[in-house]
């Protein structure tokens, strides 16, 4: 059996068609479940309207607003988040081995050899022993 | 009497008649000799000696105090030891760089190490640059030196003993089969075309990054663009410029410049006279140092 939560509120409220209206009296009467739920959504209605109605403070929305808004930008909070981010950040980039020098020894060397290639001068450039890095 | 005159004039005569003549036929000669290189660099005087030969076209340079470091040059191959450990690179080209932008000075018959030598200078834009001491009878470069833009001298290398006794010259070997540099197709988009005089020849690969050769036939400057760190090791001067540093280490011979660009590591090694470098850097994006960001950015992705 389709039981019917939403409908019966509506219901109550008086907002449902003729035709709702006829399916919701149908229903319960032969359903305890749905008939013992309208009975306790009218009496939490009845209770709720039974309430005095009180002025509200001309002040109470703006102030909400005003706490909402420091608590949605506090500044603080944000630093603080973006501190302990950099932190985290900068923490793990400290921690991660330094890339490699490049070898100048190598790159020398390829200078060396394609000068080499140019004209006789080998004797005269990039000849030094014991100078490689 | 005039058969005796001819065949003076013929071995003293130099056998070439420009910078590239002279260089090309001073690849024939074959001699040994203690070398003596010092340098006038902005960071103060550089000086070193070591022995040096040149057999069938390949040169050999060693420490003859500790024996144990050998430098093995010929066309498209370098070698370097030290103790055990050997070293070799080999690259290819298909282009070849010619001293064009110069023009010959007088030459002069002298004499060097007791030796009939001819001496002539090498001119760019109206300054020389070059001046070669020729042994005028094997064709052997015994002196050369380079000089700056104020005509002061750069560098001096020079043969201090010649021999043509090229006997117990140290061998360098290795037994890998070497695999050659072959150039790429293109240089990175920052590196201009010509600088200085001097062209842009090949770019080759090299760790995370290039290696772009240039020439004027004579004096030479790689420059290396890498994400890698420099390490110019000990004796480094820093210079302000642009919005960072230029860090160099001038040696005996050569010197090597690195900087970074914020984005890029940069690094040049050459044997350009100071005016010429600078010139040279100039060309080149400038320094800018990385702030922290940048280099916690580098630290990741490098």
């Amino acid at each position: 059996m389709t039981h019917l939560d939403l409908l019966l509120s509506v219901y109550l409220d008086g907002e449902t068609t003729p035709e709702e209206s006829r399916l919701v009296s149908q229903h319960i009467g032969e359903c305890l479940r749905c008939r013992r739920r309208l009975e306790a959504l009218n009496e939490a209605r009845t209770a709720v309207r039974s309430l005095p109605m009180l002025d509200m403070p001309a002040d109470l929305v703006p102030a909400a607003v005003t706490e909402t808004r420091q608590r949605r930008w506090h500044p603080a909070r944000w630093a603080a988040a973006a501190a302990a981010a950099a932190a985290i950040v900068t923490a793990t980039a400290l921690a991660l081995p330094d890339p490699e020098p490049l070898d100048l020894g190598d790159v020398t060397r390829q200078v060396g050899a394609r000068a080499a290639l140019d004209l006789g001068a080998n004797s005269l450039k990039f000849v030094v022993p014991g100078a490689e890095r | 009497m005039l058969a005796a005159v001819v065949a003076a004039i013929l071995v003293v005569a130099p056998v070439a008649a420009d910078i590239g003549g002279y260089l090309e036929a001073s690849t024939e000669a074959e001699f040994a000799g203690e070398q003596v290189v010092l340098c006038e660099t902005p960071d103060g005087s550089r000086s070193t000696a070591f022995e040096i030969a040149q057999v069938d076209g390949t040169v050999v340079a060693w420490d003859a105090q500790s024996g144990d470091s050998i430098v093995r040059v010929a066309p498209g191959l370098s070698m370097t030891s030290a103790g055990d450990h050997v070293e070799a690179t080999l690259v290819e080209s298909s282009r070849s760089a010619q001293p064009s932008s110069y023009t010959e000075g007088e030459p002069s018959s002298t004499s060097y190490l007791g030796r009939p030598v001819t001496e002539v200078g090498f001119y760019r834009e109206g300054i020389e640059r070059v001046r070669l001491t020729l042994d005028d009878e094997t064709g052997a470069v015994l002196r050369s030196r380079t000089f700056d833009a104020d005509g002061d001298a750069y560098c001096d290398r020079r043969l201090v003993s010649f021999s043509t006794d090229v006997t117990g010259v140290p061998s360098l070997s290795t037994e890998d089969d070497l695999q050659a540099a072959t150039p790429l197709e293109t240089a990175p988009a920052m590196l201009p075309e010509e600088a200085v005089g001097l062209e842009l020849m090949d770019t080759y690969p090299v760790e995370d990054g290039t290696l772009s050769y240039y020439s004027d036939g004579f004096f030479s400057v790689g420059v290396v663009v890498t994400s890698r760190p420099v390490d110019l090791g000990s004796d480094v001067v820093e210079v302000p410029a642009g919005r960072g540093h230029y860090r160099r280490n001038f040696t005996a011979g050569s010197a090597v410049v690195s900087w970074s660009t914020g984005t890029d590591n940069l690094a040049v090694i050459t044997d350009l006279p100071p005016d010429m470098l600078e010139e040279f850097l100039a060309s080149l994006p400038e320094p800018v140092d990385a702030g922290f960001f940048r280099r916690i950015w580098s630290r990741f992705f490098g």
